[in-house]
């Protein structure tokens, strides 16, 4: 079996590497320190499965499966964590297997013989399961096996257009499948609704002004594109402006 | 709506829970109970001493006294009971309002029961019964109903309310301990820290031997009582044990810098002033950010102030909302500084830079 070991701790990758070793008939395929790398390296490497910790910088376990369940093949998930008592009430209920740190042996066998494809359905029902409002930190484009990631921050705005959203950096423009309306409930902190059919990253506005035609466009930072602000939403965009 | 729940459910155990516990304590409506089964004997005991007591005053006393008596009690037996039984009916309802509309209409409500009890009895028992009440009721009437009820109110509610102060006390009270017990310890650190320790044990014994030891006194420090005074020093002894046991989880992406000057030996200080600050910097500045960062301690005293001033780099704005603040940890640091120290002592936080900076100023106190 094929594993890949991530976590941002470099003695907890030290210890699964032990315990593994000790287990035997396991291929250590390599190590990842997020999620983010995690997801490269499991292009790169094919990996069987994950060895991953839930809380890491850049981006956490639960979100790195998630983008995960996007490639072909994706490689079964076994979560490790210290403690997160909400957490793992949801991972028992939903049957996502886990393990507490600190790692017992006989436990990561045990969990490793049973290890099952954990689906999309799961993961979410696991994320929801903070009751907290969560986004994602990165948008996963999903092109002919690979995956692109953009860390959310990056995105200067979202554009629905038919089927698909266009997602617009100050250098890139891809599309991704996911309606306008999820996407604004899920960053609203960030993003506001300047049209019916577009949503600006309120980082990086920079001012309105009116068109020949009488009509208000945003000017935002680091693009020279312009967008209409529709009638119904001036009003808060004028607000934000102002700031 | 993928998430970084993980982050956030630990999170939330370390310091939203406890600020969301917080506001219930805060937004905790105070409302008497009406179906509480007091309710019933306390209108009964008030609307009995008040019926004697008015009926005694009227002067025209001049038939069968028991049988007034016995009259009289049935009748106030049957006004509290109507009283007690609307105010447990409208209970769901009164709960829902303000305090201040929830008392009125309460009133509103015991009043006007009232008046249609002594009314309805007045109409319908009375006149039949064996004596003349035609005098007294009309001259007792609507006045007294009224002095009666309200003073019946009066003392319902007062205990109702005393009652219900009391229970929110206790409920805030047990809920502060909680949030006490859980700032001081953050469990995500505790069992990172053994299971780092558990593979030092095989790579490296005496390493794992140190960290252990360094856990244990941090764990009796965290047990003990938290309002001790403890020399500055040891303050700072246990400050570096922390950063020691972080030190090895972390590796490389956390940096630390002491500056210390002039710090008095035997200067006094609450315990655990400096660790929880410290342990705050860590989990918003260092452990969220790739690659880590520098926590700055700059420690320094003239004869009568200890100014302590902590930096940590806030990471890049893709994590940072991940992480709540942990306010009721530096509240707690402030009150116990102010309960010892007074007015004189002093914590602060700003953001400047892209850097977290935290403040604290106390006066020198040399012994117990």
């Amino acid at each position: 079996m094929k594993i890949l070991i991530v976590d941002d701790e470099s003695l907890a990758r030290q210890r699964m590497r032990d315990l593994l070793t000790d287990l035997g008939g396991i291929d250590i395929v390599g190590e990842a320190v997020n999620g983010s790398e995690a997801i490269e390296k499991s292009i790169t490497l094919k990996p069987d499965l994950l060895l991953m910790d839930i809380r890491m910088p850049v981006m956490d376990g639960l979100e790195a499966a998630m983008h995960l369940q996007g490639i072909e093949n994706p490689p079964m998930i076994i979560f490790t964590t210290a403690y997160d008592e909400h957490a793992l009430e949801a991972f028992e209920v939903n049957a996502v297997d886990y393990l507490l740190k600190p790692i017992r042996k006989e436990r990561l066998d045990a969990a490793l013989q049973k290890a099952q494809p954990i689906t999309s359905k799961q993961l979410k029902e696991v994320s929801l399961a903070g009751d907290r409002k969560s986004s994602r930190s990165h948008i996963s484009v999903h092109m002919r096996g690979r995956i692109t990631l953009i860390p959310v921050q990056d995105i200067i705005y979202f554009i629905a257009d038919n089927k698909y959203v266009t997602v617009r950096t100050a250098s890139e423009q891809h599309l991704i499948e996911e309606s306008l309306v999820s996407l604004e409930e899920e960053f609203s902190d960030r993003f506001l609704r300047v049209h019916r059919s577009s949503l600006v990253n309120t980082d990086y506005l920079r001012g309105m002004e009116k068109n020949t035609a009488g009509h208000w466009r945003v000017l935002m930072k680091g693009i020279d594109e312009k967008l209409v602000v529709s009638r119904r939403h001036t009003p808060q965009v004028r607000r934000w402006v102002r700031r | 709506m993928i998430a970084v729940t993980s982050l956030r459910s630990t999170a939330k155990h370390d310091t939203g829970m406890t600020k969301k516990q917080d506001q219930a304590i805060n937004k905790q409506r105070i409302s008497p109970d009406y179906a509480n089964s007091i309710t019933g004997i306390l209108l009964l005991a008030a609307l009995l001493s008040s019926l004697v007591i008015t009926t005694s005053r009227v002067s025209t006393w001049n038939y069968n006294i028991i049988t007034d008596f016995s009259a009289l009690l049935t009748a106030s037996f049957l006004i509290a009971l109507t009283d007690a039984l609307v105010l447990k009916i409208f209970n769901p309802l009164l709960e829902k309002l303000p305090l201040l509309v929830n008392l009125i209409s309460a009133y509103l409500l015991l009043m006007v029961t009232t008046f249609t009890i002594c009314f309805a009895l007045y109409m319908v028992v009375l006149e039949h019964w064996p004596f003349d009440l035609s005098g007294e009721w009309t001259q007792v009437s609507l006045m007294q109903i009224f002095i009666i009820g309200t003073v019946n109110y009066l003392v319902v509610i007062s205990i109702l309310l005393q009652r219900a102060k009391t229970s929110a006390l206790k409920k805030s009270f047990q809920a502060a301990n909680l949030q006490a017990l859980q700032s001081r310890i953050r469990p995500h650190f505790m069992f990172n820290s053994m299971n780092s320790i558990a593979g030092l044990i095989r790579n490296n014994p005496e390493m794992a031997e140190l960290a252990l030891q360094d856990l244990a006194d941090l764990i009796r420090v965290l047990m003990a009582d938290a309002r001790k005074l403890v020399p500055l020093v040891a303050e700072i002894e246990t400050s570096k044990q922390y950063l020691k046991i972080e030190k090895l989880r972390l590796g490389d992406r956390l940096g630390v810098q002491w500056h210390m000057k002039s710090i008095p030996k035997n200067c006094f200080v609450p315990s655990l002033i400096l660790q929880p600050l410290l342990e705050n910097a860590v989990y918003h500045g260092i452990e969220p950010s790739f690659g880590g960062g520098v926590i700055d301690i700059d420690m320094r005293a003239d004869e009568n102030n200890v100014q302590i001033l902590i930096r940590n780099p806030l990471p890049d704005d893709g994590v940072r909302s991940h992480r709540k603040g942990n306010q009721i940890a530096i509240d707690n640091i402030k009150q116990r500084l102010i309960r010892h120290f007074g007015e004189g002592a002093s914590l602060s936080s700003i953001r400047r830079n892209e850097m977290h900076i935290t403040k604290i100023i106390f006066p020198v106190i040399m012994s117990r």
